[in-house]
C-alpha cells in the first residue's frame, strides 16, 4: 500500500503547488486533522479558506500548512463522512482539528434506485437491512439473509439443497405466470440472479415495496425491486480482515416424524395381506411376508441423511484515500448436505476500485467472479429421488446385496431387489448415479460519474454479467432399477445479461425554502440465453461415462431465448423546508417481448411525503422526534413473459418419415408445423399500487416504527386464453387476468435498554397480505393448474383442491369422505373437492421478533420467525400405496383394526385411503427460532497485543427450533417438495479477525 | 449548465433511438414466421410434410378408427382389461357410449383442425409467393386432398348422416378453409359441408390430373406413394364422399375408376405360424409385420411407428392387444359369428393370452410383434374398400351379376363361401361381407349411419341401455368437445349432450 500513498502524496503535493500561484502568503497555520472517535490522523482531508479557492490537502499524518491573508480567516476543513468544521484562525499558528464522524448522513442515507436519498425525503415504501444487521445472520445466501428482516417480504427457502437460491415474493403474488421475483439490482446493475453472490460481499440490501420507490425500474418493477450494495474500500489505512466459519447441519423433525421400523412393517402388512385373503407365510404368494422379514431393520431415511458440514473461510483487504479507494475480498465456501451425496462448493472473488483520477471525475470499477461446483440428488422426487425414495422402502430389505439377492439385482454390492420401490436403493441413488453442475460467472461493471458543477451528477455504467453452467448426470449401468445400461445426460446454460444505463441529477436550491432535484436518465439492456442438452444410453464401461460413449444416442436439446428493453426515465423530487416532499417518476419501456404495435410501455408513480415533526406546532412537545406520513400512487410493468410470446411461427416438428416401396426402413421428410398462435396485440402486465405509510420515532428515538397500508391490483395479466380448436391452436396468450393484492405492514424497533457498556434492543414486524383472484382467463371462474391445485375468482391464488376426508369409518375401517349433500361417502368418486378454510398456499400473516442484548463484547441477538395459516401437501406420504410393499409412516400404526375403532387411519388392506385428499394435507404453521448469534468481540487491550484490531467469535444457529403441530421435516417448502429435500438446522462457529 | 445535460443526454438518446427498432427485433431461433419459413419450394414441402405428419397422431391414426367399431355392434370390452384400459386417452367411453362434451373424439376435433390449419398455411403461401405451375398444381392438390379427408372424417364423427334431414340442413362442423388464431367460426349445415368437400375434392382432382409426382421428382420428397394423397386417394375420397351420400351411381362410376387404375386385388389370405411366440395362434400373413399391408391394393396407408416419430401417443396396438397394460378394446362374438370356421380372417383375432382362454383381441395390426413394439401399418383407403363398394352399389342398381363376381375375389382369398343371393339379400349380405372384411378399419359406424341403420349387442354387458341401440339416435353424432364450447361463443352442441 506504500505505493499508493506515495502516488496520493504526490497528487496531494501538485495540488499544492498549483495553489501557490494564487496566494498571496502573510501568515502560514498548520496542524493535524484526526478523527474525533478514534483519533486517527486523516489523510486527505480539505483545507481551505472560506468563500476562496484557496486550500489544501493533509499528508499521510493528517497534517497540512497553509497560508493564509490574515487572522479573520476562516478555514472550512470537510472529510467525507465526517461534519465539517469551520475556525477563524485569530492568532494561532497551529490548528488540531478533531472531525465527528457524520452520523446522520451514515444512518439515513439509503439507497434506491439510480442514487440515495436521505431517508427523511423519501416518499416511498422501503426497507433498509445494514451491514449490522446481516452481520447477525449466518450467511447461507443473499435471499436467505433477508427473512424476517423485512415487513412484506416473503422469503422461501423452497429446498435444503445447498446453494439453492430460495425466492422472494415482496407484497403477494401479482401475477397469473411464474415471473414472482423481484428485481435485483446489484451496484446499480439489473441481473437475472443473485444466488452465487457471497453474501459477506453484500454491505447493505434495500427492498422497494410500492410504486414511488419502484416504477423507475418501469417494466420490471412490479415484483418490487431489491438494491443489493457490496461492500467498498473506506478511506484510511488497508484493514485486512479474515472470517472463518464451520457449520454442522442435520434434518430438523420438530414432532418426531417416522416411517415404520421392520417389526412395525410385518405387523401391519401382514394383517393387510391375510385381510385380502393371501397367505404372508407362503414363499409361492405374491405377498411373501413372514415374521422373519422383520429381522432386517433397516431405517432408509437415518441412512440416506447425514449430518452436514459448512465451512467458510474468507479473505478480505479493504482501504483508500479520497482519491482511491478499493476493496477485496477471497472466499471459500463448502456446505455439504443433510442429505447423502449433496454439496455445494463456491469460491468467489471480488474486486472494486473507486478512484478519482482528476477532481471531479469518478471511476468505479467492480470485478465479481464466482466457480460453483453442486452436487445435487440424482432425481429430485418420487421413487428415484435419494430422500424421497427412502420413503417407500421396506425396512426388511438390506441396502447392500446378500447371498440371497439375485445376480441380476447386485449392481457394485448394491441391493436392487426392492420391490417395494420399482427396485431403486436410495442410498446407490446417491453413490452410483451422480448430478454434478458446475458454473462459472463474471459479472464485471465499471462505471464514470462526472460532477461538473456542484451537485450535476453525471453517471454512466456499463456491466455484462456472464454465466456459464455445465451438468453433467450418469446412471451407472449397474444400478439395476433402471434398463437403460448406462445412462448419460449433458447440459449446457449460458446466461449473459449486458446492460448500460446513463443518467444525469442536478440538485437545485431555489431558494432556501425550495429544493428541486431532477434525474433524467436512459438504459439499455439485453439478455440472452442458451441451454443445450444431449442424452445417450448404452455404456460399454462403467467408467468411461461421458455422453459421446453411450451407444444409443437419445437425442439433443437446443433452446434459446433472447429479449432486449430500451428505457428512458426521469424523476424529480421536490422538498419544500425539508416538510413538504413531492417526487414524480416516469419510465418509457420498449421491450423485444412485444409486436411492433404494443412495444412500448409507459409507467410513473407520484409520491407524498409530510414530515409533520418539522412544524412548529410540533416542537412544543417531546413526544415525537420524528413523524412522517407518506402517499404513492403509480403504475409498474411485469414483463416476465416468454421472450417470443408475441411472435406466431413454425417449429421444426414434424418429420414425416415413411418407407420406400416394398417397406424397409423410414426415410425422412423433414417436416415443419405451425407452433405458435402468436398474439401481436400482446402488452405489458400492469400494476396499479397505492400505498399510505406512517414513519415515526418516539421518546428519543428510542421507539422507532413504520406502518404501511398497500393496494396493488394487477391486471392485464397474461393468461392463456382458450381459442377455439378449429384454428388448430387450443390457446394464445393475452392480456386478461387480474389479481389483487392488499395489505398491511407494521414493524417496530425499540431500544428498550441503554445503559452504559449493556443495551437491549428489539424488533418487532409482520405483515398481513390479502390476495384475491379477480379474472382468470376471460371465461373460466376456476382453472386448474394441476390435478390438485385450483384458482378461483374471488379467492386468493392457488389453493389446494382435494376430496375432503371425513376420518374412518369405525364400522368397517374404510375412509371416508365428504359429500356434495354433506353426507359421507365411502367412495372417493363420490367425494366433493373444494377449497376450505385449511386450502391456502400462502401465510395469512407472517413476521419476525428480534431480540439483541449487548454487554460490553458480547452480543446475543435472537430472531422469531412466524408464519400462520398455509398448508403443506404431503404428496410423499399419499403416493405410498396400500396395501402393497411401500413403508408406510408410523402414524398407520393408529390403523382400524376391528369394528367400534376410532381412529383416523384407515385398515391396513384398504387402498383408497391414499389416494389424494385432505387426509396429506398439513397445516404448516410455524413459530421457530429462526437466528440465533452470539457472538463476542475480545477487549481491545487484549487483541491489539496479538497485533489484531478486532477479533471475534461467534456461534450462530439457524432454523434451530421449531414450533408447529405439522408432523414431517420442515414445513417450509415449496408446492410438492415437502419430502424431497428437506430444510436443515444449521449450527455454525465463526472466528473474525480484522487487522 | 443544463444546456450540457441537455445535449448530452440528447446525444445519447438520439444514437439510441436510430438503432432502436433494429434492436427491440429480437429474433427467435427455433420458430421461424410464415413469411420466412414458407419462402422456397422446399419449405413449403416441409410445411406439407409436417401436415402430413398430424394424420400419425391420435384423432386421426387411432380415435377416429377405433371409434367406427367399438362404437358399434363390432366392439366389446374384454373381460380382462385393466384399469390402463379405462384411460380417457384409450376412449373407453367409445365402447359404452357413456359420452359428454369431455367424454368425446376431442383430439380428432383438435388435430383434425390442427391439420387443416396447417394445410391453409400452406395455400395461403401458394397464394403469395410465385412457384413453378407443376410444383403449385401438385401441392395445392394434396392439400385440398387432406383438408377434405379431414373435414369428411370430422362429419363421420361429430354430425349426423348425410341424409338425417331431407335438405341436410342439420349441423355438420365448420369448414375452415382459412385460419385465423382467435376467430369462432361456427357449423355450417350439413348442405355446406358437402358443397365445400366436393368442391376441394373436384379441384385436387383436377390439380393431380395435371401434374405428376413432381414432389418426388424434384427430391422433396422420398419413400413409397401410398403414404402420400395421389389422384386415385383423392378419387377414392370422392367416391366416399358419394357413397356416404348415399348417391350410389356417382359412387360406382368412382369406384369402377379406381378398379381401373393401377391396384390388384390380393388374391389370397394365408395363414402362418406365428414368428414370435408370445402371442398364441396364427396369423393372417398378409396382414403382419412391419412392411405395407397388401402393398399390392393400397391406395393411402399410414405407417405409424412410436419409434421413428411418427408418433401416435396410443397406437391401434395399443388399444387392441396387451402389448401395453391391457386390450382396452376387444372383437364382439357377434362379429365373430359372422366369419365360417374356416375364415382365414380370424386370423385377425388372437386368444391372448392362451390360458387362461378369455375373449379374442384384435391382432389385425399385430406390427412386428416385438420388433418396434407399437409400430404398424394402417390402410386408409385399399382396393377391397371399392371393390366392396362397387359390388353393393352394383347390386342396388340392379347389375347383381357383376356384384356378385366382385364379392367373390374377396370370399375367395378368406376362403369363405361364395355370396349367391340376390335381391335385398344381395345388397344385405355385400354389406355383411364389408362388415367381416373391414372390421378395425373404421368403417362400421359410418356405414351404419349411411344406412340410417340402428344396431343390436347380443355379446353385451352393458348396464346403460346401449346394448340396443335405434336410429335415428344422439348417439350417432358425438358430442363437440367441451374445451371448444368453451372458446367458441359460436359453437352449438349437438342433441342429447347439454
Amino acid at each position: 500500500m506504500k505505493v499508493n500513498k506515495s502516488i496520493i502524496s504526490a497528487l496531494c503535493l501538485l495540488f499544492i503547488f498549483v495553489s501557490v500561484g494564487d496566494l498571496i502568503g502573510q501568515k502560514t497555520i498548520s496542524g493535524t486533522v484526526r478523527s474525533a472517535s478514534d483519533q486517527e490522523a486523516l489523510l486527505g482531508a480539505s483545507v481551505a479558506i472560506k468563500n476562496s479557492s484557496v486550500g489544501t490537502v493533509t499528508d499521510l499524518d493528517g497534517k497540512y500548512t497553509l497560508e493564509v491573508p490574515d487572522e479573520n480567516t476562516i478555514l472550512v476543513f470537510t472529510y467525507i463522512g465526517y461534519n465539517s468544521q469551520e475556525l477563524t484562525v485569530g492568532a494561532r499558528s497551529q490548528i488540531d482539528v478533531s472531525l465527528e464522524v457524520s452520523v446522520q448522513s451514515i444512518e439515513e442515507v439509503v439507497v434506491i434506485a439510480y442514487g440515495e436519498t436521505e431517508k427523511k425525503k423519501f416518499t416511498g415504501a422501503l426497507t433498509s437491512v445494514s451491514a449490522e444487521d446481516l452481520e447477525q445472520v449466518p450467511q447461507v445466501s443473499a435471499v436467505q439473509m433477508m427473512q424476517g428482516r423485512a415487513a412484506g417480504v416473503l422469503v422461501e427457502d423452497n429446498s435444503g439443497q445447498p446453494g439453492t437460491a430460495g425466492s422472494i415474493i415482496i407484497r403477494g403474488v401479482g401475477t397469473l405466470g411464474n415471473a414472482r421475483d423481484p428485481l435485483y439490482v446489484v451496484d446499480g446493475t439489473p441481473t437475472s440472479s443473485i444466488a452465487s453472490l457471497n453474501p459477506n460481499d453484500i454491505s447493505s440490501i434495500s427492498i422497494l415495496k410500492d410504486a414511488a420507490a419502484t416504477s423507475i425500474y418501469g417494466s420490471r418493477a412490479s415484483n418490487g425491486v431489491v438494491l443489493i450494495t457490496t461492500k467498498k474500500g473506506k478511506i484510511g489505512e488497508t484493514q485486512f480482515s479474515f472470517n472463518a466459519q464451520y457449520g454442522l447441519s442435520d434434518i430438523e423433525n420438530p414432532n418426531d416424524f417416522r416411517m415404520m421400523n421392520s417389526s412395525e412393517y410385518v405387523e401391519y402388512y401382514r394383517e393387510a395381506y391375510q385381510a385380502a385373503g393371501e397367505n404372508p407365510d407362503d414363499p409361492n404368494s405374491g405377498r411373501y411376508l413372514p415374521l422373519s422379514a422383520a429381522n432386517v431393520n433397516t431405517d432408509w431415511i437415518d441412512a440416506v441423511s447425514q449430518t452436514g458440514k459448512t465451512q467458510q473461510i474468507e479473505f478480505s483487504a479493504s482501504g483508500g484515500s479520497e482519491k482511491t479507494r478499493h476493496f477485496a475480498s477471497l472466499s471459500y465456501f463448502n456446505q455439504e448436505g443433510v442429505v447423502i451425496g449433496t454439496n455445494f462448493e463456491r469460491f468467489s472473488g471480488r474486486l472494486n476500485f473507486d478512484m478519482s483520477p482528476v477532481d471531479k471525475v469518478n471511476i468505479y470499477l467492480n470485478l465479481l467472479g464466482s466457480y460453483t461446483d453442486s452436487d445435487l440428488q440424482y432425481s429430485d422426487g418420487g421413487r428415484g429421488g435419494t430422500f424421497s425414495g427412502a420413503f417407500n422402502v421396506a425396512p426388511t430389505s438390506t441396502i447392500l446385496a446378500t447371498n440371497d439377492t439375485p445376480a441380476g439385482l447386485n449392481g457394485l454390492g448394491y441391493n436392487f431387489n426392492l420391490p417395494s420401490n420399482a427396485g431403486h436403493n436410495p442410498v446407490a441413488t446417491s453413490d452410483i448415479r451422480e448430478r454434478v453442475q458446475k458454473g462459472v460467472r463474471a459479472f464485471p461493471t465499471l462505471r464514470l460519474t462526472y460532477e461538473p458543477v456542484d451537485r450535476l451528477l453525471l453517471s454512466t455504467s456499463a456491466s455484462v454479467d456472464y454465466t456459464f453452467r455445465k451438468e453433467n448426470a450418469y446412471q451407472s449401468k449397474f444400478y439395476f432399477a433402471e434398463t437403460d445400461n448406462g445412462l448419460a445426460e449433458l447440459t449446457t446454460w449460458v446466461y449473459t445479461d449486458a446492460n448500460f444505463n446513463a443518467t444525469a441529477s442536478y440538485g437545485i436550491d431555489l431558494n432556501a425554502d425550495h429544493q428541486i432535484t431532477p434525474l433524467i436518465g436512459i438504459e439499455v439492456y439485453k439478455s440472452t440465453t442458451t441451454i443445450e442438452s444431449s442424452e445417450s444410453r448404452d455404456f460399454a464401461f462403467d467408467g468411461i461415462n461421458n455422453v459421446a460413449a453411450g451407444a444409443v444416442p437419445l437425442g439433443s436439446d437446443y433452446i434459446y431465448n433472447a429479449n432486449t428493453l430500451v428505457s428512458m426515465f426521469s424523476r424529480i423530487n421536490y422538498s419544500f423546508r425539508d416538510k413538504f416532499l413531492l417526487e414524480a417518476s416516469f419510465r418509457r419501456d420498449g421491450s423485444s417481448r412485444f409486436g411492433p404495435e404494443n412495444r412500448w410501455g409507459d409507467f410513473y408513480a407520484v409520491g407524498a411525503g409530510y414530515n409533520i415533526h418539522e412544524e412548529a406546532f410540533m416542537q412544543s412537545q417531546s413526544l415525537f422526534n420524528t413523524l412522517r406520513l407518506r402517499l404513492s400512487y403509480g403504475i409498474q410493468g411485469n414483463n416476465g413473459i416468454g421472450d417470443f410470446a408475441w411472435r406466431s411461427g413454425y417449429g421444426t416438428e414434424g418429420t414425416f418419415i415413411v418407407p420406400p416401396q416394398g417397406g424397409g426402413t423410414g426415410l425422412p421428410n423433414s417436416g415443419a408445423q405451425p407452433d405458435e398462435p402468436g398474439n401481436q396485440e400482446l402488452k405489458w402486465e400492469q400494476s396499479k399500487s397505492f400505498n399510505a405509510g406512517i414513519d415515526f420515532t418516539l421518546l428519543n428515538n428510542r421507539i422507532g416504527g413504520t406502518i404501511e397500508y398497500y393496494h396493488r391490483s394487477s391486471v392485464d395479466l397474461l393468461a392463456e386464453r382458450l381459442i377455439s380448436h378449429t384454428s388448430g391452436f387450443t390457446s394464445i396468450i393475452d392480456n386478461i387476468g387480474d389479481v389483487q393484492n392488499q395489505g398491511i405492514e407494521f414493524s417496530l424497533n425499540t431500544t428498550n435498554i441503554e445503559s452504559g457498556d449493556f443495551s437491549w434492543t428489539s424488533n418487532f414486524n409482520i405483515t398481513f397480505n390479502n390476495n384475491e383472484i379477480v379474472e382468470l382467463n376471460g371465461v373460466a371462474d376456476q382453472l386448474f393448474t394441476d390435478s390438485r391445485l385450483v384458482r378461483i375468482i374471488g379467492q386468493p391464488l392457488d389453493q389446494w383442491y382435494l376430496p375432503q376426508y371425513a376420518g374412518v369409518d369405525p364400522a368397517d375401517g374404510r375412509p371416508l369422505y365428504l359429500t356434495e349433500d354433506g353426507g359421507v361417502s365411502a367412495d372417493i368418486n363420490d367425494a366433493v373437492s373444494e377449497v376450505s378454510g385449511q386450502s391456502s398456499l400462502t401465510p395469512d400473516y407472517f413476521g419476525s421478533f428480534t431480540n439483541t442484548i449487548s454487554f460490553k463484547g458480547l452480543s446475543l441477538s435472537a430472531m422469531f420467525y412466524f408464519k400462520d395459516g398455509f398448508y403443506v401437501y404431503r404428496s410423499q406420504l399419499s403416493s405410498l400405496s396400500v396395501p402393497s410393499s411401500n413403508n408406510q409412516p408410523a402414524s398407520n400404526l393408529a390403523r382400524w383394526q376391528q369394528p367400534g375403532d376410532q381412529t383416523d387411519a384407515p385398515r391396513s388392506d384398504d387402498a383408497s385411503g391414499q389416494l389424494n385428499s385432505t387426509r396429506w394435507l398439513e397445516d404448516g404453521s410455524y413459530i421457530r427460532l429462526r437466528n440465533i448469534t452470539l457472538l463476542y468481540r475480545l477487549p481491545a487491550s487484549l487483541t491489539s497485543k496479538l497485533g489484531l484490531s478486532s477479533l471475534d467469535v461467534s456461534v450462530r444457529g439457524v432454523n434451530v427450533l421449531t414450533f408447529t403441530k405439522y408432523n414431517g421435516f420442515n414445513p417450509d417448502t415449496g408446492l410438492y417438495e415437502a419430502d424431497d429435500y428437506p430444510i436443515p438446522r444449521t449450527i455454525t462457529f465463526g472466528l473474525s479477525a480484522k487487522f | 449548465m443544463r444546456k450540457i445535460i441537455y445535449i448530452y443526454t440528447y446525444l445519447l438518446i438520439g444514437v439510441l433511438l436510430v438503432s432502436c427498432e433494429d434492436f427491440l427485433d429480437e429474433q427467435p431461433r427455433t420458430l421461424t414466421i410464415p413469411e420466412v419459413a414458407l419462402g422456397t419450394e422446399s419449405d413449403i414441402v416441409t410445411a406439407l410434410h409436417g401436415a402430413y405428419s398430424i394424420l400419425n397422431d391420435d384423432g386421426f391414426a387411432m380415435m377416429h378408427n377405433v371409434i367406427a367399431d367399438a362404437s358399434t355392434d363390432n366392439g366389446k370390452v374384454p373381460s380382462d382389461v385393466e384399469s390402463a384400459g379405462s384411460n380417457p386417452d384409450r376412449i373407453p367411453y367409445a365402447y359404452s357410449l357413456d359420452l359428454s362434451r369431455q367424454f368425446t373424439a376431442d383430439a380428432l376435433w383438435t388435430e383434425a383442425y390442427q391439420l387443416i390449419a396447417a394445410v391453409n398455411n400452406v395455400m395461403a403461401r401458394l397464394e403469395e409467393v410465385e412457384f413453378d405451375a407443376a410444383f403449385e398444381a401438385r401441392v395445392k392438390a394434396e392439400c385440398l386432398s387432406l383438408r377434405a379427408l379431414m373435414h369428411f372424417s370430422l362429419i363421420e364423427v361429430f354430425a349426423q348422416d348425410y341424409n338425417y334431414t331431407s335438405d341436410q340442413s342439420h349441423l355438420g362442423v365448420p369448414y375452415v378453409k382459412e385460419t385465423i388464431p382467435g376467430s369462432s367460426p361456427a357449423r355450417n349445415t350439413m348442405a355446406e359441408v358437402y358443397a365445400e368437400l366436393m368442391a376441394d375434392v373436384n379441384e385436387a382432382l383436377s390439380l393431380f390430373s395435371n401434374s405428376g409426382d413432381v414432389l418426388t421428382e424434384a427430391g422433396y420428397r422420398q419413400g413409397a406413394g401410398i403414404y402420400f394423397f395421389n389422384y386415385y386417394a383423392a378419387l377414392g375420397l370422392r367416391a366416399r364422399l358419394h357413397f356416404y351420400k348415399a348417391d350410389y351411381s356417382s359412387a360406382l362410376n368412382d369406384a369402377n375408376e379406381i378398379l381401373s387404375g393401377p391396384y390388384a386385388l390380393e388374391s389370397t389370405y394365408t395363414r402362418g405360424p406365428q414368428v414370435n411366440d408370445g402371442v398364441p395362434g396364427d396369423f393372417v400373413d398378409q396382414w403382419y409385420g412391419l412392411a405395407p399391408i397388401l402393398e399390392s391394393e393400397a391406395i393411402f396407408q399410414l405407417d405409424v411407428d412410436t419409434d421413428d416419430g411418427n408418433f401416435a401417443n396410443r397406437s391401434l396396438i395399443d388399444i387392441y392387444t396387451a402389448n401395453n397394460g391391457n386390450a382396452a378394446h376387444g372383437v364382439s362374438q357377434d362379429l365373430l359369428d359372422l366369419y365360417e370356421p374356416d375364415d382365414a380372417r380370424l386370423g385377425w383375432y388372437i386368444d391372448e393370452p392362451a390360458t387362461p382362454a378369455l375373449d379374442l383381441h384384435v391382432f389385425k395390426y399385430p406390427g412386428g410383434l416385438g420388433i418396434n413394439a407399437d409400430a404398424h401399418h394402417f390402410p386408409v383407403m385399399r382396393l377391397t374398400e371399392f371393390t366392396l363398394m362397387a359390388a353393393e352399389c352394383e347390386a342396388r342398381v340392379g347389375s347383381e351379376e357383376t356384384a356378385r363376381s366382385l364379392v367373390l375375389d374377396i370370399t375367395d382369398r378368406a376362403g369363405a363361401s361364395p355370396i349367391v343371393s340376390s335381391g335385398t339379400e344381395l345388397v344385405e349380405d355385400i354389406i355383411t361381407e364389408r362388415r367381416k372384411e373391414l372390421a378395425f378399419e373404421g368403417h362400421r359406424l359410418y356405414d351404419l349411419k349411411r344406412l340410417q341403420r340402428g344396431f343390436v349387442r347380443n355379446d353385451c354387458v352393458l348396464t346403460n341401455g346401449n346394448c340396443t341401440v335405434s336410429y335415428p339416435t344422439d348417439l350417432y353424432a358425438w358430442p363437440i368437445p367441451g374445451i371448444e364450447l368453451d372458446s367458441n361463443p359460436e359453437m352449438v352442441q349437438n342433441s342429447g349432450y347439454n
